[in-house]
């Protein structure tokens, strides 16, 4: 194949001699890419091999010498284009332009083509064809679409993407920066793009310093890295985010910089903090209780105990895991506590509140109360207990009952002793007053007055002395000699106190009334007499008027209340704890006679019968005495 | 009987171990009109010799009225009065109960064991000698009782 033309090959011969002709030749062969040139009419000059395989492969043609190259161009567009660029070239444009041939067939492929205007050899620069160049880029082109669809898609992602994304060039440009930064940061895309220091600004004045040295760290390593900050959206709002962040590098292995991915992680840090909260709350909650509190399995298996745990039991929570219940139950009692846990985690009704012993680390027994609950630890259903060292109370209680048997030895000694002492003092009294009146009886008319005078003192004090001696003894005879409780009809009582006073009722003509009194769980002799020294009181103290006296109960949760009102002379409240001790008189007995047990014998029945004496007075106006007994249960 | 009563004096046993009392006693029969001996012993076992005629007291006439303390050193009055009313021999003697006690337990346990009477010894001379004239009412209609 002729690949120079003849004609202008033989000029050329002529001029630059044959063997440079065949030279020129070989290099023009040996080019790899296409190259052909053309005269004014577009008929071939010349092309080289390359150029024409590459029609060849386009249209599958043979290409000749001094043919119209337009007609082998069998696409209508390339056609039509490149008639265009050479009509343009033989003008005296020089063009370079890349173009695509086989469009719409299978093998497209790209050149990038140079068009030269080829001038005559005269020197007067008349165009008499173009030369052109032709270099394949389709590999290139290739290249390039590749990398602009994978972009496309990388694009597509990354916008459509929740997490804010960006890309920060080695000289820190934003490179690409996703539109999610809007609803993360609350700032768009032109914000970012227009304040480069918008990155550093949003991060909450806490965490600054972290970021800072996040930055910091990421020049001099080249790793990836993730840490989590607050920032400050547009709007003021607290946002934490997840930023992770990586270097870029080219093909080539060139820095571009840094990507970063950063996830609105509020959400999660909310429910993390509301979590950790609740770790520390329950933390601080159990480390400060002062009962043990122990969270068992159902497999037995001790997850939890607090710091008192290791206090009441001496075990380390370690050593508490290590040894389950069956480590520091009392033996006799872990069939029981075990069978409660099992019973209590199959939700079966059993006692979640009971007293129960430990052996402690040092072997000691420590009494406790244990309160249970079930529950979930991690989901699985547990048993929580909470265990109360009752040792203080267990001993509180065992003082209390020993220094209740001992007040009750101490009174019964006391009730003995004042017994045994007012019969033992009767005797040598009644020899006192005996042998005085003896005298007086036998030598009366041998005596003067003072000796008369002198006997009748000691007679009188000892009949005072023997009286003071029988109210002891029946004030200590209340307790000692006490009946047992019946059921006693109060009105019939009354009856028979009336009866009891009739003399003294009918002397000061003495009004007394009653409501309906109850039926009550009594000793009746006490009961009698306590009234009957009540309403004896209440007529003894009497004023100027008839007096009037008026019984009444009343029912007062378990108790019943009962008064006994008078319109007498009144007692001054001051002594209103006074006159409730023995022997402890208001009035001197030469007004009023009496030792003043009276009353003290009315506490001390009323205290019997599990209540409380009281009195409210007005002076002049009266008094009006209350008493409670208990009512027996049932009633 | 009747008139060896009037001839032959009263033979009174008085078991009592505070001697003020007993004087008390003697001092009052002094003042009765009625002639009696006084035999005065300090405790329970002496009485009950006295009665069996034992030892010391074995010439002691039986008598006719026993006033017996209730509380006496070595054999208490109550012993000494369940004793008396269990013999066959001994229990028709009269017994009256001299005591300071005026426990209600004490008299019921005395009139359970047959005592006859029970006086609680007063602290006024004259409710004393009031008592002893009592005693001797008490004796008058003793003699009617059946013999020994």
């Amino acid at each position: 194949m002729e690949t120079l033309s003849n004609t202008k090959g033989m000029k050329t011969q002529n001029r630059i001699g044959l063997q440079q002709y065949s030279i020129l030749k070989g290099l023009f062969e040996s080019i790899r890419n296409p190259v052909f040139s053309v005269d004014n009419s577009f008929n071939y000059t010349s092309f080289n091999k390359a150029h024409a395989d590459i029609v060849k492969l386009l249209y599958n043609v043979n290409i000749e010498l001094s043919h119209n190259m337009l007609e082998y161009i069998k696409v209508k567009e390339d056609r039509e284009k490149e008639e265009h660029n050479l009509t343009r070239v033989i003008n005296g444009d020089h063009l370079v332009e890349e173009s695509v041939s086989g469009e719409g067939q299978p093998k497209r492929l790209y050149f990038k083509v140079t068009y030269d205007p080829i001038y005559d050899n005269d020197g007067n620069n008349k165009i008499i064809g173009v030369a052109v160049m032709t270099i394949d880029i389709t590999k290139r082109k290739h290249a390039e679409e590749l990398l602009r669809v994978s972009e496309e898609k990388y694009r597509l992602v990354a916008d459509s993407s929740d997490d804010w994304i960006y890309w920060l060039t080695p000289d820190k440009k934003l490179r690409y920066n996703s539109p999610s930064c809007e609803r993360v940061t609350g700032y768009n895309l032109e914000d970012f793009e227009n304040n480069l220091h918008l990155f550093k600004e949003i991060v909450h004045p806490d965490d600054k310093e972290i970021v800072e040295k996040h930055y910091k760290s990421i020049n001099e390593e080249t790793g990836p890295h993730s840490l989590e900050y607050r920032i400050i959206t547009k709007t003021g709002e607290t946002h934490w985010i997840n930023h992770s962040c990586k270097p870029v590098f080219d093909k080539k292995g060139r820095d571009a910089g840094r990507s970063a991915n950063n996830r609105n992680v509020t959400e999660r840090k909310k429910a993390e903090q509301a979590l950790h909260e609740n770790e520390e709350n329950f933390k601080a909650v159990t480390e400060n209780a002062n009962d043990a509190i122990i969270v068992t399995l159902g497999n037995g298996l001790h997850v939890f105990a607090n710091r008192r745990a290791s206090e009441i039991t001496g075990y380390s929570f370690k050593e508490i895991a290590a040894i389950g219940l069956k480590g520091y139950a009392h033996p006799d009692e872990l069939p029981k506590l075990n069978e409660r846990i099992k019973k209590r985690l199959a939700g079966e009704d059993v006692p979640n509140q009971y007293e129960t012993v430990i052996i402690n680390k040092q072997g000691k027994a420590v009494p406790i109360e244990i309160t249970a609950a079930k529950s979930l630890w991690q989901g699985q259903p547990s048993d929580i207990v909470i265990i109360r060292d009752i040792t203080e109370r267990k001993q509180s209680q065992e003082t209390l009952k020993k220094s209740l048997i001992d007040l009750e030895r101490s009174n019964e000694e006391l009730e003995q002793f004042a017994y045994v002492a007012s019969h033992d003092l009767q005797e040598p009294l009644r020899m006192v007053s005996s042998y005085t009146q003896l005298i007086e009886r036998r030598y009366k008319d041998k005596l003067d007055q003072d000796a008369n005078d002198f006997i009748n003192f000691a007679v009188d004090g000892a009949n005072r002395m023997q009286r003071l001696i029988n109210d002891l003894l029946d004030y200590s005879r209340v307790t000692t000699r006490g009946k047992k409780f019946e059921s006693v009809d109060i009105n019939s009582i009354i009856g028979q106190v009336f009866i009891y006073l009739q003399h003294r009722i009918e002397e000061t003509h003495a009004i007394i009334s009653q409501d309906d009194l109850p039926i009550i769980d009594a000793d009746e002799i006490q009961i009698q007499r306590l009234f009957q020294n009540l309403i004896d009181n209440a007529i003894k103290f009497r004023g100027k008027e008839i007096p009037i006296v008026n019984i009444s109960a009343y029912r007062e949760s378990n108790f019943y209340v009962f008064t006994v009102s008078d319109n007498g002379l009144g007692i001054d409240q001051q002594y209103s704890d006074k006159i409730f001790q023995i022997f402890q008189r208001l009035n001197t007995s030469r007004e009023y006679p009496g030792t003043g047990i009276g009353l003290a014998i009315c506490k001390r029945i009323v205290e019997r019968h599990g209540g409380k004496i009281w009195f409210e007075s007005e002076m002049g106006k009266g008094t009006t005495f209350f008493f409670t007994i208990q009512i027996k249960e049932g009633d | 009987m009747e008139a060896k009563n009037s001839w032959k004096p009263i033979e009174i046993l008085l078991v009592e171990d505070n001697p003020g009392d007993a004087r008390l006693a003697v001092e009052a029969m002094k003042e009765s009109k009625f002639k009696n001996t006084l035999h005065h012993v300090e405790d329970g076992i002496n009485a009950l010799d006295f009665l069996h005629k034992r030892g010391k007291y074995i010439n002691s006439p039986r008598p006719d009225l026993i006033l017996l303390d209730l509380n006496l050193p070595k054999k208490d009055g109550r012993e000494v009065l369940a004793e008396i009313k269990s013999d066959p021999e001994l229990k028709r003697i009269p017994i009256v109960i001299l005591t300071i006690s005026k426990a209600e337990e004490d008299i019921l346990k005395s009139y359970n064991l047959h005592a006859n009477c029970f006086i609680t010894k007063p602290l006024d001379i004259d409710q004393f000698i009031l008592v002893v004239k009592s005693i001797e009412d008490f004796w008058l209609t003793i003699v009617k009782l059946p013999p020994q």
